[in-house]
């Protein structure tokens, strides 16, 4: 075999199983080298484990081989032998510190140290260099600008130029020789950008470079593709060029059943007087979004990282204020300027990060259950313990909190029982609006059916409520409605029956689909 | 759903053993052995009625100023300008008594200035964002600037006898100062035990970002707690105004750190796992004893500093190791 023929890599045989599930099923497939494969799949397919296993994050099970450029990888692999093997990876959130300037934020690497810890950085050698990377994909940016001051498209292109900066002395061949991975790159960015980082990603295979790119976007990957590799449930389920099949054949394989254009608008919705409305919302990543929600209807904001949901749900819950838009409640202006306000005005939350936003963990299940809620349950200034007492044992009753006690530590709790809490806490008081980031990030499929039911439950009441999700399963069987999130817009919306994993994802993955149904 | 009355089962009782013993009353334990070995040691001097009173009334005004200390700490916060607000308190209360205000007068002036401060270090920290160790470390420095302003670099000495009285006044043989700390441990226990302010206040120093969601004003509960330790950090200036007569220039700054070691001493008992009020009272107790038997027993002033220190090092590992183990189970 030639060189040049050789593959740049090539995958066999890649399994990972979590207790007992297996995440990846006996994966195989090889990397033409100048070219660009992308890695494609629905949430939960398999591809996100795929790439950590090749940055050294988790250990394939026993039977894998990788070899890249023709020498075989030594497992256990380490993201010190993935760099050493040439793989260079841009991660969803890109990684750059923003209190630093794009220089220094290459500097990580030592070689612009003298000898020794404490000789200075040779900042003149530094900056030539960072100049020269940034050049090679055009960057227009001086290495002296912090970082928190660039937009997040010109942050990804650093993260490209940092990642495939070049080895000492190697200027030429560092193109060529190492394989760029980026993980759903233009998540984030505006649509009208996005065409920056795929121009430098088709500049950067006409010089030879080789590239993985994870998406789920057809359109873009019809655009730069030159391979597919389709994940569905864990198994490859295509290995094909790109000009084999159609999009509706790709979108076909990652949902993994024929496709059916149902989508629609505006049909049937449940009765009840709208109680939250807002309009024209916009903030760092929300470009303008109207939503309206009624008393006793379950609305599902559908969307992947990045596409601005949680940053709707902070700004509805009053924890971040919108850069425009206006909201009403029930008819009267709602401009809450804090989450404290929010409540007031019977709109509560129960936030993304469960460890950091959600409860506090050094707390008792008791006092968590109260926070934020202890006016009502004091008397003369005091908190009445007879009156805290019978409101939290009712509220671990009412939603099923398994714990030893009121007292006991809720960093004890599973994770679906403190999740339980913070619904709690939210839902127990009578609000009138429940807004629910990720009511059931990381817990249990039981402890998710459980969930599930307590915020029916509260619709059933008459709660307004919005529940933002990244995994679509949740929605079904629970939404009323789902509206999709893209890129701080709302691109579709899918009622009633049509919620369905497979219609959210084909919304999600084809925007030809999204186009007729708008 | 809050109406319906619960049929939840009582929760059982936590389990008490002696490894839960050990690390809730240790510092309590501590105490008292050094109480018994002082007595021991030195049966003439320290277990004496003497000398147990003038250790408590000694202790009153420093046990203020750990009660000030207290609620910053536990909204998550320093504020290292306690002690310089206690000595411009007292420069300020003689000054202005000499001056012929009236005594009731020059209280609320001081009480006043306590506040400001606290809310100058709440603007900066809150309002601005500003670190509060930076913030209160700056209030403090302006304090001991003004301080030598005040004084013209020079020893303060009180001339009015109705303010000396209003701490050295005996009620039942004791000073009455050591009652003015008592009730201000009560009523502060109280806050923080009992009332929403005192769970709010917890709640931001031990998860801000979770309090905030859920509904409490956490900005409000922390500006609270930097003018309420100004109050009392100021009221301690009062009383040591009041009860010693006189004002060095450089007064203030010494008394910070023994609050703070008292603090979290006070951290690791009671209530292991935060700053609570009876756990400072012991903390107080605990280094006033300790540097009370090693006087009384002729050790030199370098003893009782390595005393302090110790004590610190060991009360503030404990009280991490403790709040370990409790988010650990």
């Amino acid at each position: 075999m030639s060189d040049a023929d050789m593959p740049a890599a090539s995958i066999a045989n890649l399994s990972k199983t979590f207790a007992g599930v297996k995440a990846l099923d006996n994966v195989s497939f090889k990397l033409s080298r100048g070219a660009i494969t992308a890695l494609l799949g629905m949430n939960g397919s398999g591809k996100s484990t795929l790439i950590k296993i090749l940055a050294g994050v988790y250990q394939p099970d026993p039977g894998a081989e990788v070899v890249i450029a023709g020498h075989q990888v030594a497992l256990p692999f380490s993201s010190a032998s993935a760099h050493r093997a040439g793989l260079r990876f841009l991660h969803q959130d890109v990684g750059l510190v923003p209190s630093l300037t794009v220089a220094d934020n290459f500097a990580f690497v030592s070689r612009f140290r003298g000898h020794g810890m404490l000789a200075p950085i040779d900042r003149r050698a530094q900056k030539e260099h960072v100049e020269r990377s940034l050049a090679r994909f055009n960057i227009d940016i001086d290495p002296e600008s912090l970082v928190s001051t660039l937009t997040p498209t010109q942050r990804t292109m650093v993260g490209v130029a940092r990642a495939l900066q070049d080895d000492e002395g190697d200027i030429e061949n560092t193109d060529v020789e190492k394989i760029l991975i980026l993980d759903e790159p233009t998540a984030a960015l505006p649509a009208e950008e996005v065409d920056i980082v795929l121009s430098a990603l088709e500049d950067l295979r006409a010089r030879g470079g080789t590239v993985i790119y994870v998406s789920h976007r057809t359109d873009e990957v019809a655009r730069i593709a030159d391979r597919l590799v389709i994940l569905r449930d864990g198994k490859l389920v295509a290995d094909e060029a790109r000009g084999d099949l159609s999009s509706d054949e790709i979108v076909e394989k990652i949902v993994g059943r024929k496709l059916q254009r149902v989508m629609s608008e505006g049909v049937a919705r449940t009765a009840g007087d709208t109680v939250l409305t807002a309009t024209g919302l916009t903030g760092p990543r929300l470009r303008g979004v109207d939503l309206d929600v009624a008393a006793g209807e379950i609305v599902g904001i559908a969307g992947l990282v990045g596409c601005g949901r949680s940053e709707l749900m902070r700004i509805l819950g009053g924890a971040q204020a919108p850069s425009g838009g206006t909201m009403s409640l029930r008819g009267e202006a709602y401009a809450p300027r804090n989450p404290a306000q929010a409540l007031h005005r019977g709109v509560a939350s129960s936030p993304q990060e469960r460890r950091k936003e959600g409860v506090v963990m050094q707390m008792c299940v008791g006092e968590n259950l109260t926070l934020g809620r202890l006016k009502r349950l004091s008397r003369g200034g005091a908190i009445s313990r007879k009156l805290e007492g019978s409101t939290v044992a009712s509220l671990i009753d009412a939603f099923a909190i398994k714990t030893t006690g009121a007292r006991q530590t809720i960093a004890l709790l599973s994770g679906g029982n403190q999740q339980k809490v913070m619904l709690g806490r939210a839902a127990g008081y009578d609000s009138n609006v429940l807004l629910l980031d990720e009511p059931t990030q990381g817990v249990d499929a039981n402890a998710k059916a459980e969930i599930a039911q307590l915020v029916r439950e509260q619709a059933l009441r008459g709660a307004a409520v919005v529940m933002a999700s990244t995994d679509f399963e949740d929605f079904v069987g629970l939404a009323h409605r789902v509206v999709l999130l893209d890129r701080g817009r709302i691109i579709a919306t899918a009622v009633g029956d049509e919620i369905t994993v497979d219609n959210l994802s084909l919304l999600c993955a084809q925007p030809e689909i999204r186009e007729k149904s708008a | 759903m809050t109406d319906t009355v619960t049929t939840a089962k009582p929760a059982p009782k936590p389990r008490t053993t002696v490894a839960s013993l050990a690390t809730n009353y240790g510092v309590v334990g501590f105490l008292l052995l050094l109480v018994i070995i002082f007595s021991v040691m030195l049966p003439g001097t320290f277990p004496t009625f003497l000398n147990g009173r003038s250790l408590l009334t000694d202790e009153a005004i420093p046990l203020v100023l750990a009660l000030a200390a207290v609620l910053p700490l536990a909204a998550g916060e320093f504020d290292l300008s306690l002690g310089a607000v206690l000595g411009f308190s007292a420069i300020a209360t003689i000054s202005l008594s000499n001056a012929g205000l009236p005594t009731p007068l020059v209280i609320l002036i001081a009480l006043a200035i306590g506040a400001f401060i606290g809310a100058v270090n709440a603007v900066l920290v809150v309002g601005i964002g500003v670190n509060a160790f930076i913030a209160t470390l700056a209030s403090a420095t302006v304090l001991a600037g003004l301080n030598l302003l005040v004084t013209n670099s020079g020893l303060l000495v009180l001339a009015a006898p109705d303010l000396a009285a209003l701490t050295t006044t005996r009620v039942g043989g004791f000073q009455v100062v050591l009652a003015y700390a008592i009730v201000l441990a009560v009523v502060i226990y109280f806050f923080v035990e009992h009332t929403p302010f005192g769970r709010y206040l917890r709640a931001t120093g031990m998860g801000r970002d979770a309090a905030r969601l859920s509904g409490v004003n956490t900005g409000r509960f922390l500006s609270a707690s930097f003018i309420v330790a100004g109050v009392l950090a100021a009221f301690a200036g009062v009383l040591f105004a009041s009860r010693g007569g006189t004002a060095p220039p450089t007064l203030g700054p010494e008394f910070l750190l023994p609050a703070y070691a008292a603090a979290f001493l006070g951290a690791t008992t009671i209530r292991p796992g935060y700053f609570n009020v009876g756990g400072t009272v012991i903390g107080v107790l605990l280094l006033a004893v300790g540097s009370n038997g090693l006087t009384l027993m002729g050790a030199q002033t370098w003893v009782t500093n390595v005393f302090n220190g110790v004590a610190l090092m060991i009360a503030v590992s404990a009280s991490v190791l403790v709040g370990r183990k409790r988010r650990r189970g």
